[in-house]
């Protein structure tokens, strides 16, 4: 990661509005992304950091806002949480007795304890409705996003290498839900984003 | 550079100046995973004491906790149906607290299906607005409160509705026990009694596994039994997974457990083996019941049981001869809870035939067990709302039912007739377990207003226009929980980890703020912890020392075996003879009555069960139990080897079942652990709910072959009156 001021304030820029298109959509993002503002952001801060130009498109925008609103309660907001936990081994804690301790699907995992230290670690606070779901991924982004532009390189890559590496198994559980591709096309070009980040002249 | 508005939205809040002065290493995964598990052993574990919610059982367990989450579940030693043991499911089921599929916000349905966000005080608002318009447009009588109950649902729930004017309160025993429950209660007085297993000599299970789905500490009594020489007999139409304790398998044809335990009935007083100081002495009207008795002989019961004569004579007269440790177990559910027309009589004969036995209140007998003695809200502070000046709906229809629980699924049947308005559901899977699904959606969807409280996005919650999320029971604390037995007590649930999901709640404050907002918030000005305190105050046990125990047995209230209770009946004896009944326009004395349909040879009888693993259709989402179905293939149909080959059937082969009510495919177990009349399906599966993604598409729904009915007695489901034709559809 490159620690030049524009570069690294125009990734922490792309990193918090992919954060907020994880949130539950509101007017205001719906806004911006009907109005094409947030795709022309996302794009302008690509160009600054990359002079590839991203071959993944995000083009299967939602009628209307009722219909963003839907298709995330149908997936984001149930079926498929974006949630560190629910990807990775519950616990690594070999003498935990629950039966699913070392099984995938479950919150409060590792992941998120480990995001609990972080934050209590660098006195972030986050909303109380995510206490115990700190891994979810608008808060992974803006924590990235936050280290990136507060120029802590070597902390922003160890964080972007613990906690993003379970977005092809979302990908995955997104790609089987039917009907609206918008958040799969969201992940996907999130994927390409982070990849860009690690490969980086900065971060060999 | 940028103009969206994005930043407004920003999730996390941090403190500038600590940021720069970390370093990666100190804040890696790999090192703070490291740091955790090396410290994991000295961390501290608290431990909680509580009760399982996995089955009604209710058992008490420990929850251990470390660094804020569940790390372990054990069975805690003083709860009596525990004694320091869980069974699989309540391993399992507590996993639901970090269950990916749980309900986590208020919601609203715009839509077939399809729901929004809505915060509680909105959806507080809405709800109480639609309610009191019903209750002034159509009166209190049009709405309905049911549930599945657990402690603080059962004094919050018909307090609640009765709060509102009305006597609506209903819970699931229309598909449990609503049959036995009424055949025992103008029997003995009680809708159920206990048995002291461990010590009998002889006992008859009639459709009851205890091997399947039953608490940890009744399989120890059977086991203790066992080994003490009893004889376990099991009466069930599927060999089910009690079988290893049973000394005999009677495959009984599905629908005649009415006509064995009558011949049974018949032989004792052929054989003079009846406990005839104990009838005079404790009931009323054993003459008329002797009289009918006459002509059920063992001869005519083999006919339509297909167990031999022989061998219904033998078992009555070892059981008359080991009198009085000998007897039928009570049941819940199993063959006559709620399966068939003729379900209540067969509950009211078995109650009979133990009395018969003279094992009441005996050792080796059936218990009527004993309750703590528990206190209440001081009712000048916290007044009682008025109790109605009408009846329950259903009442009239079916007056035997027991009036606590009624019958819950009036309220689908009023609905079609538009004469019911509203429903709330409180844990409780209505549409998809009380009756026909298709029936049930029909009636929900002409309601004007359906409110669903739970955890998960069942079928009910589906066709609810509002879905309130509870907190699941490993973060909540209840209301004390009664425990009657041959020495009561009592358990309390306690919150063991935080909740996960903020916008969840529990149920009392869910009750408690609805109310408010319906204006009845007079009826609620307590908290739950002074309810506790108030329940706590006769027991001279303290509100502290119970959260540290859990659990308080109080063994110097035991009851005293031998000694006969005052009976809650009309006469205050056991009733051979009920005037209830025939005031309800029924034979005042059990007399045999027919299955409401019967199997040709053509076809089957559609039979359900427990699976050990499993609780109804709660735990068919939890991703560990359903893996061990997946396993095993236990979701299959299973048929008997004979009507098998006539069908041209292979074990494994995909069958169509057709019924009158629906279609459906599955892989079928050939084997001859069934009765040729009968297709066994364990009722755990067919969930169609597309949020419970671990559940849905395995096996099929039992209730979807199930017509919408009512037993004539008890107002019961007739599960068990289902006639299916099976065909191979692929080898
Ligand atoms: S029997 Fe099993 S599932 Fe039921 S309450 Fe007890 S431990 Fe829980």
């Amino acid at each position: 990661m490159n620690t030049n001021i524009d570069q690294g304030q125009a990734v922490s820029q792309l990193l918090y509005i992919m954060a907020d298109l994880y949130k539950y959509p509101d007017i205001e993002i719906w806004e911006d992304i009907s109005s094409y503002r947030l795709f022309n952001e996302l794009k302008v801060c690509e160009s600054i950091i990359t002079e590839a130009d991203s071959l993944i498109e995000i083009t299967e925008l939602p009628k209307d806002l009722q219909y963003l609103q839907e298709i995330y309660l149908e997936s984001l907001g149930g079926k498929v949480l974006p949630v560190e936990s629910i990807y990775k081994e519950w616990t690594a804690d070999r003498i935990c007795h629950l039966p699913f301790a070392r099984s995938k699907g479950y919150l409060f995992g590792d992941s998120a304890l480990h995001i609990h230290y972080i934050l209590e670690k660098f006195d972030i606070e986050i909303p109380e409705e995510y206490r115990n779901m700190p891994d979810h991924i608008s808060i992974l982004l803006e924590l990235l996003g936050y280290f990136i532009s507060h120029g802590n390189k070597e902390l922003a890559f160890q964080f972007l290498a613990d906690h993003f590496d379970w977005l092809g198994d979302f990908e995955d559980r997104l790609r089987e839900q039917s009907g609206n591709q918008f958040y799969l096309q969201v992940t996907r070009y999130l994927e390409y984003i982070l990849d860009t980040l690690k490969r980086l002249p900065a971060n060999k | 550079m940028l103009d969206s508005k994005i930043s407004r939205r920003s999730f996390i809040k941090a403190s500038t100046a600590t940021a720069v002065l970390a370093t990666a290493g100190t804040a890696s995964f790999n090192e703070w995973s490291n740091q955790y598990v090396k410290a994991s052993e000295s961390t501290e574990i608290k431990e909680i004491p509580s009760t399982c919610n996995g089955c009604s059982s209710k058992c008490g367990i420990i929850g251990h906790v470390k660094n804020g989450r569940l790390w372990k579940l054990s069975g805690h030693p003083d709860h009596p149906y525990s004694k320091g043991k869980l069974c699989a499911r309540g391993h399992g089921y507590a996993t639901l607290v970090y269950s990916q599929d749980r309900i986590t916000e208020p919601l609203k349905r715009v839509g077939e299906g399809k729901f929004e966000p809505i915060s509680w005080e909105q959806a507080y608002k809405e709800i109480a607005e639609r309610l009191n318009k019903i209750i002034e447009e159509h009166g209190p009588r049009a709405i309905s409160l049911t549930e599945d109950p657990r402690a603080t649902g059962k004094f919050y729930s018909p307090r609640f509705i009765q709060a509102l004017g009305s006597p609506n309160y209903y819970t699931h025993h229309v598909v449990c026990s609503n049959s036995r429950d009424a055949g025992f209660l103008h029997t003995l007085g009680t809708t159920a009694t206990s048995a002291d297993i461990s010590s009998s000599k002889y006992i008859m299970f009639i459709g009851r596994s205890y091997g399947d789905a039953i608490r940890p500490s009744s399989v120890q009594s059977l086991a203790e039994a066992k080994d003490s020489g009893a004889k376990i007999v099991i009466v069930d139409p599927r060999l089910n997974n009690t079988g290893n304790l049973a000394t005999e398998w009677l495959a009984i044809r599905p629908g005649t457990d009415l006509a064995l335990v009558l011949a049974m009935s018949h032989v004792l007083v052929k054989e003079n083996l009846h406990d005839i100081e104990f009838l005079n002495n404790y009931s009323i009207g054993f003459e008329e019941y002797a009289n009918e008795l006459d002509k059920y002989t063992p001869v005519w019961a083999e006919e339509l049981t297909g167990i031999s004569a022989d061998v219904i004579t033998r078992i009555a007269i070892d059981m008359g001869k080991a009198k009085p440790k000998s007897l039928i177990e009570q049941s819940w559910r199993g063959a006559f809870g709620c399966n068939y027309e003729n379900s209540t009589e067969t509950g009211r004969a078995v109650a009979l035939f133990n009395a018969m036995l003279g094992n009441l209140q005996q050792k080796g007998g059936s218990i009527f067990g004993g309750k703590p003695k528990l206190g209440n809200l001081d009712s000048k502070k916290h007044p009682n709302p008025q109790e109605p000046d009408f009846k329950k709906a259903g009442y009239e229809e079916f007056p035997l039912a027991y009036y606590n629980n009624g019958v819950a699924t009036i309220v689908a049947k009023e609905a079609m007739e538009g004469k019911m308005k509203a429903a709330i559901f409180y844990h409780s899977n209505a549409a998809l377990g009380y009756g026909n699904p298709k029936y049930m959606k029909e009636a929900l969807s002409k309601l004007d207003l359906v409110v669903a409280i739970d955890v998960q996005m069942s079928e009910t919650a589906l066709l609810a226009d509002y879905i309130l999320p509870d907190v699941s029971y490993i973060e909540r604390d209840e209301l004390i929980e009664e425990l009657s037995g041959k020495t009561p007590g009592i358990a309390l649930r306690q919150k063991i980890v935080d909740k996960v999901h903020p916008k969840t709640k529990p149920i009392d404050v869910i009750y408690k703020e609805l109310a408010e907002a319906c204006g009845v918030g007079q009826y609620f000005n307590f908290t739950l912890d002074e309810l506790n305190e108030a329940m706590l105050a006769p027991t001279g046990v303290t509100y502290k020392e119970l959260r540290k125990k859990g659990t308080i047995m109080f063994p110097d209230k035991a009851i005293e075996l031998g000694v006969m209770p005052e009976l809650k009946t009309p006469s205050k004896k056991v009733e051979f003879y009920s005037d209830k009944f025939k005031e309800a326009g029924f034979s005042p004395v059990v007399k045999w009555v027919e299955p409401k349909v019967s199997p040709k040879q053509d076809s089957f009888r559609l039979i359900t069960g427990k699976q050990a693993i499993h609780s109804h259709t709660q735990t068919a989402n939890i991703p560990i139990l359903m893996q061990i179905t997946k396993d095993y293939d236990l979701e299959r149909i299973w048929m008997n080897p004979a009507r098998a080959r006539e069908l041209g059937i292979k074990d494994g082969d995909l069958v169509e079942v057709k019924s009158s009510e629906a279609t459906s495919t599955v892989h079928v177990k050939v084997t001859e652990k069934v009765h040729p009349e009968a297709i066994f399906v364990p009722s755990h599966y067919g969930i169609t709910s597309n949020y419970q993604k671990t559940a849905k598409g395995v096996g099929f729904g039992y209730m979807e072959h199930v017509p919408f009915d009512f037993e004539a007695w008890s107002g019961s489901g007739n599960i068990q009156e289902v006639i299916v034709k099976v065909r191979k559809v692929k080898g």
